[in-house]
């Protein structure tokens, strides 16, 4: 009687933060005297892909003990429509949770998750984990994970500074909740981005919790380009003093066709993904 | 602000270097070499002590001293009478002085390093990797240490000298081929790879803080939550480079974790900002020709493979007023379960699983003569459990073999998947077992219909009649035999048709099952031999037919599913009954927070069963009831996520209908591979219920899983 029962929902999402672009993906340039809202409508409208495959590398250490923890995960991603999306992530390593998967459908603004455990043998549908829980022990919450949510938030260009390591100016870009109900939902106060004015990419964004004060740091580095697309190949998210989440993307591909039969529950249920 | 925060952290650094004399002091060490040219930071670090001291030319190197350098950074270093090394950038090693062999002992943890020795005969230096157990020295040498790898290279043709604690000697081939091929792969030239080479521009110091262009108050602000300074004091820059600022250090972490691929794109980055630095690097990375080798390690390992063990001891002896029962009260399991997927292409595949199982139960294991006979009602000590073909189209799948087949929409219970055998010889840690079976599925957009033909019964295992589980306690020395269906009629072969998709946000299921029950029914035969009548107690398993519906669906948090079955059986040989279950699942995730949890995650089902029309066949002695556990049953699970790998757990059963109960306390902890539980189980209820029965069968387990 006892399950694996990760709030494994939002996993698809893991990747969106190193693929779809919106929380660390970016955009092009404008100066600060363009919206804050503007500029990260520009960021999400440029960045998206199509489809998307990636496999992941994800180290979760813990700040005292130096102990590491390492998965391997593999995501799909399609967007069929403007609104639709569908994907499905599947866990290769650790031995103890490979073959794990997680099917997402968002349709007609309809969520539909489900979850395969190999050792149960079925494939259960699940209800989307609250979005300020912590991803399978990262330190991304599904709320980070799904990426900027511009209609969500409010955006405000605060003014320049240099990028870190010398990567050009970086518009200064402070992203809070359109309301408090967001804000507890979510469970930041506000954050700050750091937009690469070129580019438009995001290099770091800086959290903070509910009663203002400094929570965590996500880094976005290794940048390289698809096309006319900017994806990261590593995030990392400090969490001060308390753990570390790595994510290193080991192989990428956008836009390049994907058999419609991975996203069906078949693909999951049929063990397809297990090689 | 800012400059009050420098003169903080100036405080902060001149202490700290105090605190560090203070520790080199109280700790003499013996002076091995010293520093020769420093281009960029090397930094000591104490042995005892955290102390850190940045080093200089004509700096002393302790015994037993870790050095590392930065990146951008290289320094050569002198050691004993005629050695150089020089430490390429992002390295770490520690030396020490072997004063027993009179050597020099690098350990390189991290990074590259060249050695040279000047000398006659054998070398002074020798270098390791992570492992102690060999060394290796030359004339003249690279190594270099990459995501725990080690490779050791001569240059020039320097003869390789290997010295470990047991013996040593001289030759090439004491290095591995592969070894000597990586390094003859990255290096085809016999140049050092991942040096720095200077060229007109002066490589920097140190990385200069980033600064802010343009300064009003907000940018102020934002430059100290970014963690970038407005104006680059020296002292900022000192702090920034002895503890560097956040994204330094997590992206130097981040290249400890992942090896190569960050470390040459950060490379690459500093090539791009044009600091003036150059590399040289010819022909592939470590990490690829890591990953080559990493895959023929894969390639040579063909299994999954999974130990547990398993540990009960339980609080009381077993009855004494009934049968031959095993007396034991501690019980000890051992099961290597293994098997794989072999995928000859795109569409085709062949999956086995397999274990092999033993114990100190009483009598639980057939015959090893028996191992084949896969449809016993005991245990195989060897057991293929699935062993089955996929072949895959656009609309189709066609599967045949023996394999575990699971429906139903329910966490814990599905009414509908009663035609799934599992080995219940411990019925708290039950086995799925796979069905003899071919199946086609059929897609049609999200909706699947399937077809599953299943030749032969596999039946449930339930503890055999010397078990402290078995539920058929009896003062008679009873002989039980199995009568299994043979033929291929619809009631000797078991036809299960599903439909199952998703509509409206909910998941639905739809089945019709025909053939015979794999729960059994006990038929009591009787045969006059001599005058006297003899009894014979007979597993039969009766047709039937069933009908179910299920739904799955989520509202807010919760998860919520239900199903709906009506069987009967034929001609009264077995109970007719209806079943339902409901249930869901939730993840509280707010208040246990206060209780130091991340959440709680609970599934409750509710399970209840309407008689219809009892077995009424006579000479039949018991129906499926026993096995039928859910009749009027509230059964779930909490799980107290403390974190990741943390977690206890509450899970019960409460059979209302014969007033009994199974609840487990338990706690798991997961590390790495491996996973631990401990547990106890109490059972309480009326006789007549299968909790009742099992009364004395209070335990305390503890179980062990490593996966490899």
């Amino acid at each position: 009687m006892e399950f694996f029962m990760p709030s494994l929902s939002a996993s698809l999402i893991l990747s969106f933060c190193l693929s779809s672009g919106f929380l660390c993906a970016p955009l092009q340039a404008a100066k600060c005297d363009k919206e804050g809202n503007a500029i990260m409508k520009e960021q999400d409208k440029r960045q998206s892909a199509k489809t998307e495959e990636e496999k992941q590398k994800i180290v979760i250490q813990d700040v005292k003990s130096k102990k590491k923890e390492e998965r391997d995960l593999v995501r799909f991603g399609i967007k069929p429509k403007e609104n639709d999306s569908r994907s499905v992530l599947y866990f290769n390593s650790p031995a103890t949770i490979k073959g794990a998967g997680l099917l997402s459908w968002k349709e007609q603004g309809e969520e539909n998750q489900w979850l395969y455990i190999p050792e149960i043998k079925k494939l259960q549908r699940i209800a989307s984990g609250s979005r300020k829980e912590y991803f399978m022990g990262t330190d991304f919450t599904y709320a980070d994970l799904e990426g900027e949510n511009l209609k969500k938030n409010n955006y405000t260009c605060q003014g320049e500074m240099a990028c870190p390591n010398k990567q050009g100016q970086c518009y200064i870009i402070e992203a809070k909740p359109i309301n408090e109900s967001e804000s507890r939902n979510i469970g930041y106060s506000k954050r700050m981005l750091l937009v690469n004015k070129d580019k438009l990419i995001t290099h770091k964004i800086v959290f903070f919790d509910l009663k203002g004060a400094k929570l965590k740091t996500a880094e976005y580095v290794q940048w390289e380009q698809i096309g006319k697309l900017w994806r990261p190949n590593l995030a990392i998210m400090d969490r001060h003093g308390v753990q570390k989440t790595f994510i290193k993307v080991n192989s990428r591909k956008l836009n390049k066709p994907i058999d419609d039969l991975v996203f069906e529950k078949r693909f999951l249920e049929k063990e397809m993904h297990i090689k | 602000m800012a400059i009050k925060a420098s003169l903080l952290l100036s405080l902060f650094i001149l202490s700290s270097s105090l605190i560090a004399q203070d520790f080199t002091r109280r700790v003499p060490r013996v002076r091995i070499g010293s520093v020769k040219k420093v281009s960029g930071s090397l930094v000591g670090l104490g042995r005892s002590d955290r102390s850190l001291t940045y080093l200089g030319r004509g700096d002393q190197i302790l015994d037993k001293q870790t050095l590392i350098t930065r990146s951008s950074s290289q320094a050569i270093i002198k050691l004993g009478y005629q050695s150089e090394v020089i430490i390429g950038e992002n390295s770490k090693l520690t030396i020490t002085f072997m004063q027993g062999k009179n050597r020099y002992l690098i350990r390189l943890l991290q990074g590259v390093i060249r050695g040279t020795y000047n000398g006659a005969g054998k070398p002074e230096v020798y270098v390791t990797g992570n492992s102690l157990d060999k060394n290796y020295g030359s004339s003249q040498y690279d190594a270099l240490s990459r995501s725990g790898r080690f490779y050791f290279k001569p240059r020039n043709k320097s003869p390789v000298y290997k010295f470990s604690t047991s013996k040593e000697g001289r030759s090439q081939l004491e290095i591995s081929r592969e070894e000597i091929e990586l390094l003859s792969q990255s290096d085809p030239n016999q140049k050092p790879v991942y040096f720095l080479k200077k060229t007109k521009a002066k490589v920097k110091k140190k990385e200069a803080a980033p600064t802010v262009v343009s300064s009003s108050s907000a940018v102020s602000e934002a430059a100290a939550i970014f963690g970038l300074s407005e104006t680059a004091t020296t002292a900022v820059e000192e702090a920034s480079s002895i503890f560097g600022s956040s994204e330094a250090s997590n992206r130097d972490e981040a290249a400890n974790i992942f090896g190569d691929e960050v470390l040459e794109s950060k490379i690459k980055e500093k090539f791009s900002d044009n600091t003036g630095v150059l590399l040289e690097k010819k022909g592939p990375t470590f990490r690829e020709l890591e990953v080559a080798a990493k895959k023929k390690k894969e390639a040579k390992n063909p299994l999954d493979l999974s130990l547990y063990l398993k540990s009960t001891l339980y609080s009381s002896a077993p009855r004494e007023d009934v049968g031959n029962v095993d007396p034991q009260s501690f019980h000890q399991d051992a099961r290597l379960n293994f098997g794989n997927k072999y995928s000859f292409n795109d569409v085709e595949s062949l999956t086995f699983s397999a274990w092999l199982d033993i114990s100190n139960r009483k009598e639980v294991y057939n015959d090893i003569g028996e191992t084949f006979d896969l449809q016993s009602s005991k245990r195989n000590y060897l057991y293929l459990n699935e062993l089955y073909y996929t072949y895959t189209t656009r609309d189709m799948d066609i599967q045949f073999g023996k394999k575990i087949l699971k429906t139903g929409k329910g966490i814990i219970y599905s009414p509908s998947d009663s035609f799934s055998p599992a080995d219940g010889t411990v019925p708290t840690a039950p086995l799925f077992l796979g069905n003899f079976f071919i199946s086609a599925d059929y897609y049609l957009g999200d909706w699947t219909l399937t077809g599953i033909l299943l030749p032969t019964v596999v039946p449930n295992k339930s503890p055999t009649q010397n078990s402290r589980w078995t539920t058929l306690y009896s003062d008679l020395d009873y002989q039980l035999e199995q009568d299994l269906p043979s033929g291929f009629s619809t009631r000797e072969t078991q036809f299960l048709l599903k439909l199952e998709g998703t509509k409206w946000g909910t998941d639905w299921l739809f089945t019709f099952f025909n053939g015979p029950n794999t729960n059994p029914v006990i038929r009591n035969d009787i045969q006059v031999i001599n005058n006297t009548p003899t009894f014979t107690l007979i597993q039969e398993h009766v047709p039937i037919t069933y009908l179910s519906a299920g739904f799955s669906t989520t509202l807010k948090g919760f998860e919520l599913h239900g199903e709906f079955l009506t069987q009967n059986a034929e001609d009264g040989r077995d109970d007719s009954f209806t079943a339902m279950m409901i249930g869901f699942r939730y993840v509280m995730d707010n208040w246990p927070k206060k209780l130091g949890l991340n959440n709680i995650d609970f599934v409750l089902e509710h399970g209840r069963e309407t008689l219809r029309s009892p077995q009424s066949q006579p000479f039949y002695a018991l129906s499926s009831l026993n096995a039928r556990f859910y009749q009027n049953s509230w059964v779930g699970t909490m799980i107290f996520n403390v974190n990741d790998s943390l977690s206890f757990n509450y899970d019960f059963h409460f059979d209302l209908k014969y007033n009994g109960s199974a609840q487990i306390l338990g706690a798991n902890y997961n590390s790495g591979s491996s996973q631990y539980r401990l547990k106890t189980e109490v059972f309480s209820g009326d006789e007549e219920s299968n909790f009742g029965k099992w009364d004395l069968n209070d335990n305390i387990t503890f179980e062990y899983v490593i996966n490899y």
